[in-house]
């Protein structure tokens, strides 16, 4: 199998898996906000980079990897930063979840028609995180697209 | 630390982080770019060689 098509099919496909069923779920349910989806982006972003991440330690380890030594450094660098800074999103995500201010009351900030004090800053918050959660999928989505095609191709 | 402060500082070490990266990719790109080129100047060095060679027996041939 060409191990492009590899890539795409087991990792890119797969990786957006939660983000389509999330948003397909959504519109089904005539809901369509996109900022609750930061999570299964983050889950997207640590998918690609830890895929990396071995791809590239293992090249490492072979004889023609460690030619290529110059260029698989600053890659292996950048995919294990963004691995741990993805997860480390994906936490605060957590924890800004579990802090919202509508909870007190049983009920959500992200939900509309909700006015419970705190909840304007709480939504700023999610619409950045989302923001910053789309650009750093993104981000590791062509990079690692990237990364893969220069390591296949030798 | 108040809420708003938190929100502020995750904000900046996230898009500080994403700019420290993308600095890193670029960097990367650019140095397949010029080991792309090297390549290129070797390939074409080889070629020439190859061909050069041939030709100069011939020319010492006819002399």
């Amino acid at each position: 199998m060409n191990p492009m098509l590899r890539w795409f099919v087991f990792t890119i496909a797969f990786g957006l898996l939660p983000f389509g069923v999330s948003v397909l779920l959504q519109l089904l349910s005539g809901r369509a906000a996109l900022v609750p989806h930061s999570p299964a982006l983050l889950f997207f972003a640590v998918m690609i980079c830890a895929a990396q991440v071995g791809a590239i330690f293992s090249s490492f380890l072979d004889a023609q990897g460690s030619d290529n030594r110059e260029i698989l450094s600053p890659l292996f660098g950048i995919f294990l930063l963004g691995a741990v800074f993805s997860a480390a999103m994906y936490g605060v995500y957590m924890h800004h979840d579990l802090n919202d201010p509508g909870l007190r009351w049983n009920t959500s900030c992200s939900r509309p028609g909700v006015k419970v004090d705190g909840c304007s800053q709480w939504l700023i918050f999610s619409v950045n995180l989302f923001t910053l959660s789309v650009w750093v999928a993104a981000f590791a989505g062509v990079l690692g697209t990237w990364s893969e095609w220069t390591r296949s191709r030798g | 630390m108040s809420t708003e402060t938190y929100y502020q500082l995750v904000l900046i070490v996230g898009w500080s982080v994403l700019g420290v990266m993308g600095a890193i990719g670029l960097w990367t790109v650019f140095l397949v770019m010029r080991e792309d080129r090297a390549r290129a100047r070797d390939a074409t060095v080889r070629q020439e060689r190859r061909i050069g060679a041939p030709d100069r027996r011939a020319h010492a041939e006819t002399r």
